[in-house]
């Protein structure tokens, strides 16, 4: 079985996409919402009979229909596809769970979440560039659907707005593997990068050209600074459970598979680690600032989310063990904290129907349980110890000032302070006293104990890494040590 | 006698911090199962990390645990001083809160650097290769390390944060601000800072600084809490005095009056306290003629104001006098007179609010004003006994807690003999109480004491307006921002060209 695992773990999901539409013709009340549940836990399972083997250090290679790997595409599961795919399953749990809950999702959405999902597991998985492109166009068509679920003007111009910008990126993409392509003759991630060096030699320019384009397109995809504009409209225009989504799984494809390339053509040629520090701070202040003057709640988030990409991204460009180890651990528990924050500010959103700050006062008296879970959340994301957040940060923090970046780790700092400005701006007016009796017709959805167990699950996980950071190493150790034996 | 406590994490410094701090916190509980009426759960919760907190940050044996439990420290007193959850009191706790958050920032970074230089947390091996000289980039750590105990123990010019936590918070939680959580920062000098002797003289400058303009600002104040609030700051100011004049007397005098002024800072806001919970009024112009109403509260606030001034034989007094005998060897006129005019402004002040709250004729609707609960007196009580326990056996005080600490620094231990009760000492009280009264006097036939007229010149207002930049910047860059796709379109494509050209300069 074990040896199967990387095709089962894609499969799995993939075919209970097709499964959901098929609970039509079965008398089973909520049958889509099960065949997705069991799914993710398939996959889950899967993941966890082949953990003992991927965590010791052994890779499962797996070749579609047997093709080796020069002509056929090969899948593998090593420590750092596993890392990400743990933290797919997690997220995609959740974002299961707090959809249960909401009656509006038929099966076209679970549909189209499992066909996300296992274009995620995909892109953790494969080692072939032009499979990668294809999983990646396969999440980005099920999520521009997914942004518009709702059929608004507004959500179908913010999912219109993120395929324009991404796409133009990512036509450049196969641009890339073509020349890739042609100058290597093989589309393996591995023979490729065997080639890499030989190619610096003869035609850099070329490589400056593929890397670029690279850059732009991962960059792209995990909301990089100045190429983050599709970020706030998309976060903030989708349904609750796609913005957990989209800020929670398909940012972190982008930094996943931006590492996985980089690490595997590029570590050596050229200063490419020293870009993407600058760029991460760059990120990081500018989705600081940015979240500071917004008005809206969920663009708050999102514009949060770039700020802890920045974070992200700092670490990997370090590009020392510890750096890494700290954006990795970042990543995980970013995906945590800010899905769960999309969550509570779908319930509040869901319950007030106001969707700017100003006229959410008051929120803890009406929801108590979610104004707390969202303060603590955003402690966690904020950094203040007994968190995971402070975990992760201190990593890179510590990974910064051991190369000597002083300034980068001022900046870092500032960051914290900034998204702690910020944060308990929200906070303040969570917890006025005055509640806002502003008067609009607007029927509030029943919330159900599904999304509020999935915002409590959510703030476990965070308190529990928080108080035993331990417990994340074994799968995170495993993963570093993928990208820098 | 202190050999015994060896089983305590650290040393003698931690016993003596972490033992005040167990003493106090009860008499604060005691306090607030009466004074806070509504809102129990709201207030405990809070109460009981803050106490967990403080305890941590003395009890810590390395700098991680210190800066976690200061982090618990910041956040769990955020939510006492919001506590009736008003807007005034969400804005006070805001900037409460981002400001210890830049100082607990600060000595984040300057954690972090040591440890990568050192691979270490730990107090002991740290100070053991400080004293070798082993560590590198050792300006850049401490200026870092300084800045954010400055924040955190409210120091001119860092001091903005805390006139409006105090008044905000209620008042067990501001006589626990007060007496506990600002000498966190005093304990974190006194950590780090004692080796390097090169920030000495800046310590000194800034307790002057903090002792004068504290008290100046403080005898402006209506607001019987803000009033505290400013003069907790000027009593910062002398403690900073005595770290940094340093040897045996400055040091000795300095944690002297870090552990009086707890005390006696914590009699007042419970004195204040109680004189809020029965008449509901903070404000100065409002109060007058409780002395026959309150004689108990009257009779311990006297004993905290004499204390606070200075005045024998209460332990204020004897700090004073130690610091005040060090400025003397260090020889510095200029010093020897900030001292004795913030004597006499503190002084003044605490005249000014004795006469203001507890003489003169009762206000109007005050007429059933009563005594406060027995449960509220008793902690004053004790802390009043303190005043003067301390005051009358200070010797036996510097003997079994302050000696240890010295000698583990280092510092010789000359403190025996110097004479507190000379006849110089008593001049000096004289003087101060004479120069008090005459600023009295005339600050208020000239109408400088209580009156509202506004600054020109305000800290505040400088570190509000680098807020206000930040946020302007913020919408700056927003506004900067295209909004057109086309635009975005055409920006993909630049980011290409920009990112090869980049890669094609470096490489």
């Amino acid at each position: 079985m074990a040896e199967h695992a990387p095709i089962l773990i894609i499969v799995f999901p993939l075919l209970a996409a097709f499964l959901t539409h098929l609970t039509k013709y079965v008398k089973l009340e909520r049958g889509a919402e099960l065949v997705a549940f069991a799914s993710m836990l398939a996959s889950l399972s899967v993941l966890v009979i082949s953990a003992p083997a991927v965590l010791a250090g052994r890779v499962i290679s797996y070749n579609i229909g047997g093709w080796t790997a020069p002509l056929g595409i090969s899948l593998v599961l090593d420590g750092f596809s596993f890392f990400f795919c743990i933290v797919i399953v997690v997220i995609g749990l959740l974002l299961i769970l707090y959809s249960l809950g909401v009656y509006l999702y038929a099966r076209r959405y679970y549909s189209l979440l499992l066909i996300a999902l296992s274009a995620l597991f995909g892109i953790a998985l494969t080692r072939d560039l032009f499979n990668l492109y294809v999983f990646f166009e396969i999440l980005a068509v099920s999520s521009y659907v997914l942004i518009a679920y709702k059929r608004r003007p507004r959500t179908l111009k913010a999912s219109f707005r993120y395929l324009m910008i991404t796409e133009s990126a990512w036509v450049f993409f196969l641009l890339a593997i073509a020349m890739l392509y042609g100058l290597t003759g093989t589309l393996n991630m591995d023979g490729i990068a065997q080639k890499i060096p030989m190619i610096y030699q003869s035609s850099p320019y070329s490589l400056f050209i593929i890397f670029s384009i690279m850059l732009v397109a991962f960059g792209i995809k995990c909301g990089m600074a100045p190429l983050h504009s599709w970020i706030p409209e998309a976060h903030s225009q989708a349904p609750t459970p796609v913005s957990g989504l989209l800020s929670g799984l398909i940012l972190k494809a982008g930094i996943f598979a931006m590492l996985r390339v980089f690490y595997l053509f590029f570590v050596g040629v050229g200063p490419f680690s020293t870009i993407l520090l600058y760029v991460g701070l760059i990120t990081l202040l500018f989705g600081a600032l940015m979240a500071l003057v917004q008005d809206e709640l969920k663009k708050l988030l999102a514009y949060s989310s770039i700020n802890q990409i920045g974070f992200i991204l700092v670490g990997i460009g370090i590009g020392t063990t510890l750096g890494l180890k700290g954006a990795l651990f970042h990543l995980l528990n970013h995906a945590i904290m800010k899905t769960g924050l999309f969550f509570c500010a779908g319930i509040i959103i869901s319950q007030t129907g106001f969707w700017k700050i100003e006229r959410l006062r008051g929120v803890y008296k009406r929801m108590p349980g979610v104004a707390i879970s969202f303060f603590l959340l955003s402690l966690a994301i904020v950094g203040i110890p007994f968190f995971n957040g402070f975990a992760s940060k201190l990593l890179v923090i510590l990974a910064t000032l051991k190369q000597m970046y002083y300034i980068p780790g001022i900046i870092l700092l500032l960051g914290i302070v900034i998204s702690a400005a910020y944060y308990f701006k929200v906070l303040r007016i969570f917890f006025n006293p005055e509640e806002s009796r502003e008067v609009h017709d607007f029927v509030p959805r029943p919330v159900g104990p599904f999304e509020h167990f999935a915002v409590y699950l959510c703030v476990v996980f965070c308190v529990v890494i928080g108080i035993f950071p331990g417990i994340i190493f074994p799968i995170l150790e495993p993963a570093v040590k993928v990208l820098l034996p | 006698m202190i050999s015994q406590f060896q089983f305590f994490p650290v040393d003698s410094l931690s016993f003596i911090m972490g033992s005040l701090a167990l003493l106090l916190l009860p008499l604060i509980l005691i306090y607030s199962v009466k004074y806070i009426r509504t809102h129990h759960i709201h207030y405990f919760i809070p109460f009981f990390i803050l106490a967990l907190g403080i305890i941590g940050v003395f009890f810590s044996k390395d700098f991680l645990g210190f800066f976690v439990f200061l982090e618990l420290v910041t956040l769990s007193s955020y939510f006492l001083i919001i506590q009736p959850w008003m807007e005034d009191t969400l804005a006070a706790g805001f900037k409460y809160l981002i400001m210890n958050l830049i100082g607990g920032v600060l000595i984040l970074f300057s954690v972090l650097i040591l440890y990568s230089q050192t691979g270490s947390f730990d107090f002991i091996e740290i100070s053991k290769l400080l004293s070798v000289g082993a560590i590198g980039k050792l300006p850049l750590i401490s200026i870092a390390f300084l800045l954010g105990c400055l924040i955190k123990c409210g120091a001119i010019p860092f001091h903005t944060w805390l006139p409006d936590a105090h008044p905000a918070a209620p008042s067990p939680i501001s006589a626990l601000l007060s007496g506990l959580v600002i000498n966190i920062g005093v304990y974190g000098i006194l950590r780090f800072m004692f080796t390097l002797k090169i920030f000495f003289p800046v310590l000194v400058w800034i307790g002057v600084g903090s002792m004068l303009f504290g008290v100046i600002l403080a005898l402006r104040q209506t607001n019987i809490k803000r009033l505290l609030a400013y003069s907790s700051i000027s009593q910062m100011g002398y403690i900073l005095l005595g770290i940094g004049i340093g040897g045996g007397l400055g040091l000795g005098g300095g944690i002297f009056h870090a552990i009086n002024h707890a005390v006696f800072k914590m009699l007042l806001f419970l004195c204040a306290g109680a004189v809020i919970y029965v008449t509901g009024e903070r404000q100065l112009k409002h109060l007058g003629g409780l002395m026959t109403r309150m004689p108990v509260t009257a009779a311990f606030f006297i004993i905290g104001a004499l204390s606070i001034s200075g005045i024998p034989p209460f332990n204020g007094f004897v700090s004073k006098s130690i610091i005040s005998a060090a400025v003397v060897t260090g020889r510095e006129p200029m010093i020897k007179i900030a001292m004795i005019l913030t004597a006499a402004g503190t002084f003044a002040l605490f005249f000014k609010m004795f006469k203001q709250i507890f003489l003169g004729d009762l206000s109007a609707g005050k007429w059933n004003v009563k005594e406060a609960p027995v449960i509220m007196l008793f902690p004053m009580f004790l802390l009043a006994s303190a005043c003067l326990g301390m005051g009358v056996m200070w010797r036996r005080v510097l003997v079994v807690f302050i000696y240890p600490v010295l000698g583990q620094y280092g510092a010789n231990t000359v403190l025996s003999v110097h004479k507190i009760w000379s006849l110089e000492s008593l001049l000096h009280t004289l003087i101060v109480i004479g120069l008090g009264l005459v600023i009295y006097g005339v600050g208020m036939r000239m109408g400088w004491l209580g009156s509202a007229v506004p600054w020109i010149f305000s800290v505040d207002r400088i570190y509000v307006s680098i807020g206000r930049l930040i946020v302007m910047l913020g919408n700056i860059i927003r506004d900067l921002q295209f909004r057109s796709l086309n635009f975005h379109l055409l920006w993909v494509f630049l980011m290409l060209l920009l990112f090869y050209f980049l890669f094609r300069f470096i490489a």
